[in-house]
C-alpha cells in the first residue's frame, strides 16, 4: 500500500538534491538539472517582534558587510555545518518553495549533502531543518560521496576513488570503493579559511583592513598554491588602519601564495593523512588513477600541481567542480536503489 | 564503441604525440612531471582510450597531459567529446555542460513548464480508471437482463436451427405439448436452441405449462418482438411479486386504481395475492383474468 502512494506521489513530487553548502547552495530539480546556485546568505532585519527575512542569496550576499544596525546578512553555514538553525530553515524554505513553486500538493523528496565528519546532533538539525522546510522525505548522503558520483568516478567498482571536494567550509577527502566511504578525513578549512588568511595577511603586511568579499575576489584573481608560470597582480581597496583612511594598494600572487601557504598546507595534509591510513590494494588503484578534485576549492590555481608534488600521484580537477556534489547528489536522484545504498543513515 | 574510440584516439593520440615530440621531451620524462603512468600516457597517444580507468579519469588525464604539452586543454576534451558524441560515455558527461549559469529565474519558469507534461500521466490514468468503470457497469448490467443479447439471436437462429420446416406450427405445437419442454428442438417455437440464450427462458416453459392462463398470453407473443411490457391496472386493494426474466423480483403493495407497467426480455411470473384484482394488457393484447376472484394466483407470462 506504501510502494503505491510512494510510487503515486513519486510522479506528482519534484524531487530536490541539494548542496547546502557554506558559500553556496545549488538545488537541482529531478530531470531539470540545476536550478538554482545562490550564496548561501541571508539577510535579517530586526523588528520589535522577532525577526524579518529581507532577502536571500545574491541579493542578500550584496548587502554582506554592508548593512546598517536593523539589518544583518547571516551566513548560517559555518564549518560546513547548521550555525543558525532558524536562518538555515528560512533558507531552505525560500529554496524549495522557489523550485517547486508548490504547484502540485505533494511535498517533494530531498537529497541533502552534509559533510562527512557532520555529528549526530548537525545531522538531525539538517534533517529536521529541510522537514520543517517543506520535505516529505529527507535523505543526507556523505559530500564527498556526492562528489564523486557527481565526477563520474567509477564509485560502484571494486577499486579505489580518491575524490578531494574542496567547500567553502570544510575540505573532504575521501576514498570511495564499493559505493562506500573506506576512509574519510573532513578537516574545516576551506574557501571561508583562505579568504581569512588573505584578510589577515594583507592586514599584517600593509595595515589595510579588507572586508571578505575583496578577500574573495582577490582569491579568485590572483591566488595560487603552487609557483605558476607568470606573476600575477592585482589593486586591493580597503580601509589603511593607522590613518583610518580609504586607500589602495597593489599586491602580486607571490603574496597570496605565502598568505594561503597555512590553509593550503591543512589540505595536503588532509590528503596525505587519507593516503597514509589506505588500505594498500585500494593504494594500488590510487597510485594509477590518481586524486581527483571537486568543488570551488578545486579552481584555486595550480592547487592540483602543489598536491601532485606534494603526493607524488597524478592529480585531476572534475570537470565543473562547483556543481560536482550537486550533480552527484542528482544522479542518486534517478537511481534510487544507489541512494538507499549510499544514504546515510541517522 | 571501441572502434570509435579508436577513431577518437586516432584524432587526439597523434596530436598529443606529436606535441610531445616537438618539444623533445621523453615519454619517461612526461610521466615523472605529469605522475600519469607511462603505460597510460602511451595508451593515450595510441588512442587506446579503453586501457585507461573511466572517463572521468580519461578526461581529467587528457587535460593534465595536454596542459603539460602546452595544448588548450578545453580544446583537447573538446574533440575527445565531439568524436565521443555517438557513444554512451558521453552521456553522463554531457549534463553538466547545458546549464553552467542558469538564471533561477528562468529555473522557474522551465519548473511550469514540466507542469504540463507532469500532469500526462494522471490523466491518462483518470482516464483508464474511467474506462473501466464504463466496462464494469456495462457487464453489471448484462447480469441484470441478459436480455438485450438473446432475444435478436433466437428469431433468425430458431428458424434455421432446430427444424426448419415446422415454424409455421409454433403457436398450435406449443400448448399442445406443454409438459414436452425435454425434446427442445423438436419445439421450433422455442427461442432456446442457441446455446448462448440465458438459462432463465429454459427454466421458465416447465412451470409455465400447468398455469391454465398462460396459453392467451403466448400467441401475443408470437410478435418476435424485443423484449415484452405488461401493462396491469388494480381493481382491488392487493400484493403481488413480479420476477421479471426470471432474474429480478420484485413485491409491491397495491391500491385499487394502481397502474403499473414492467419491461421485461421474455417474460413474467405473477405471484398475486387476488387473481381477480388485476387486469392488463401483455404486449399491447388484452389479458383474460389472471386467476380466481378472492384467491391468490400463480401466473407466468412469456414473450411467446
Amino acid at each position: 500500500m506504501i510502494k503505491i502512494f510512494d510510487a503515486l506521489f513519486g510522479m506528482f513530487s519534484n524531487d530536490l538534491a541539494i548542496d547546502l553548502g557554506t558559500a553556496n547552495t545549488l538545488v537541482y530539480l529531478k530531470g531539470k538539472g540545476i536550478v538554482v546556485r545562490e550564496p548561501s546568505v541571508v539577510a535579517v532585519q530586526k523588528m520589535q517582534n522577532g525577526q524579518k527575512v529581507l532577502a536571500v542569496g545574491m541579493e542578500a550576499k550584496k548587502m554582506l558587510g554592508r548593512t546598517p544596525g536593523t539589518i544583518t546578512a547571516i551566513r548560517p553555514m559555518k564549518d560546513g555545518v547548521i550555525a543558525d538553525f532558524d536562518i538555515t530553515e528560512e533558507m531552505l524554505r525560500y529554496f524549495i518553495h522557489k523550485v517547486h513553486n508548490r504547484k502540485t500538493l505533494v511535498r517533494p523528496r530531498i537529497v541533502i549533502c552534509v559533510p562527512s565528519g557532520i555529528t549526530q546532533v548537525e545531522k538531525r538539525a539538517v534533517k529536521e531543518s529541510a522537514e520543517s522546510a517543506g520535505a516529505r522525505e529527507v535523505y543526507l548522503i556523505e559530500e564527498p560521496m556526492a562528489a564523486a558520483i557527481g565526477a563520474g568516478l567509477p564509485i560502484t567498482e571494486a577499486s579505489g576513488n580518491m575524490i578531494v571536494d574542496i567547500g567553502g567550509g570544510t575540505t573532504e577527502v575521501a576514498v570511495i570503493s564499493l559505493a562506500g566511504i573506506v576512509y574519510t578525513k573532513s578537516v574545516r578549512v576551506g574557501g571561508d579559511k583562505m579568504d581569512e588568511a588573505i584578510v589577515q595577511y594583507i592586514k599584517r603586511k600593509y595595515n589595510l583592513l579588507i572586508g571578505d568579499r575583496m578577500a574573495e575576489l582577490i582569491k579568485i584573481e590572483i591566488g595560487e598554491a603552487y609557483p605558476g608560470n607568470e606573476l600575477l597582480h592585482m589593486e586591493v581597496k580597503g580601509r589603511d588602519l593607522v590613518s583610518g583612511i580609504p586607500k589602495t594598494t597593489e599586491i602580486d600572487s607571490n603574496e597570496i601564495r605565502d598568505a594561503l601557504s597555512e590553509p593550503v598546507t591543512a589540505i595536503v595534509d588532509a590528503v596525505r593523512n587519507c593516503l597514509e591510513r589506505t588500505p594498500p590494494e585500494l593504494a594500488a588503484d590510487l597510485v594509477d588513477k590518481g586524486i581527483v578534485l571537486a568543488g570551488g576549492g578545486a579552481l584555486l590555481r595550480n592547487l592540483d600541481i602543489l598536491l601532485r608534488e606534494e603526493t607524488g600521484l597524478p592529480v585531476v580537477t572534475a570537470e565543473d567542480p562547483l556543481s560536482c556534489v550537486v550533480l552527484g547528489s542528482g544522479k542518486v536522484l534517478d537511481e534510487l536503489a544507489l541512494l538507499r545504498n549510499v544514504a546515510v543513515s541517522s | 564503441m571501441s572502434d570509435e574510440e579508436v577513431v577518437s584516439g586516432a584524432a587526439i593520440g597523434p596530436l598529443l604525440k606529436n606535441a610531445r615530440e616537438a618539444k623533445g621531451v621523453q615519454l619517461e620524462e612526461a610521466s615523472r612531471v605529469t605522475k600519469i603512468g607511462k603505460n597510460y600516457l602511451s595508451a593515450i597517444e595510441e588512442g587506446a582510450f579503453e586501457k585507461l580507468p573511466n572517463p572521468a579519469y580519461l578526461k581529467g588525464f587528457l587535460r593534465l597531459y595536454a596542459t603539460y604539452l602546452g595544448l588548450s586543454g578545453d580544446d583537447i576534451i573538446a574533440r575527445y567529446q565531439q568524436t565521443l558524441t555517438t557513444t554512451p560515455i558521453a552521456a553522463p558527461a554531457a549534463p553538466p555542460q547545458p546549464e553552467p549559469h542558469d538564471a533561477s529565474a528562468m529555473g522557474v519558469e522551465r519548473v511550469t513548464f514540466r507542469g504540463h507534461r507532469r500532469w500526462g500521466i494522471p490523466l491518462l490514468l483518470l482516464g483508464l480508471v474511467i474506462v473501466a468503470a464504463l466496462f464494469f457497469s456495462e457487464s453489471e448490467e448484462k447480469r441484470e437482463k441478459p436480455a438485450s443479447a438473446p432475444p435478436p439471436a433466437p428469431a433468425p437462429a430458431a428458424v434455421p436451427a432446430p427444424k426448419p420446416v415446422q415454424p409455421p406450427m409454433s403457436s398450435a405445437a406449443r400448448p399442445a405439448q406443454p409438459q414436452a419442454a425435454l425434446p427442445v428442438p423438436a419445439q421450433p417455437g422455442q427461442p432456446v436452441p442457441p446455446p448462448g440464450a440465458a438459462p432463465a427462458p429454459q427454466a421458465a416453459p416447465p412451470t409455465a405449462a400447468p398455469v391454465a392462463s398462460a396459453p392467451p398470453a403466448t400467441p401475443a407473443s408470437k410478435e418476435g418482438r424485443k423484449g415484452v411490457i405488461l401493462k396491469l391496472r388494480f381493481t382491488q386493494d392487493t400484493w403481488m411479486s413480479i420476477t421479471i426474466d426470471g432474474a429480478i423480483s420484485q413485491r409491491y403493495d397495491l391500491k385499487a386504481g394502481d397502474i403499473i407497467e414492467w419491461k421485461g426480455a421474455h417474460g413474467f411470473t405473477l405471484d398475486l395475492g387476488d387473481g381477480g384484482a388485476a387486469e392488463g394488457e401483455f404486449n399491447g393484447r388484452p389479458l383474460k383474468a389472471l386467476g380466481e376472484r378472492g384467491k391468490p394466483a400463480h401466473v407466468e407470462l412469456k414473450a411467446d
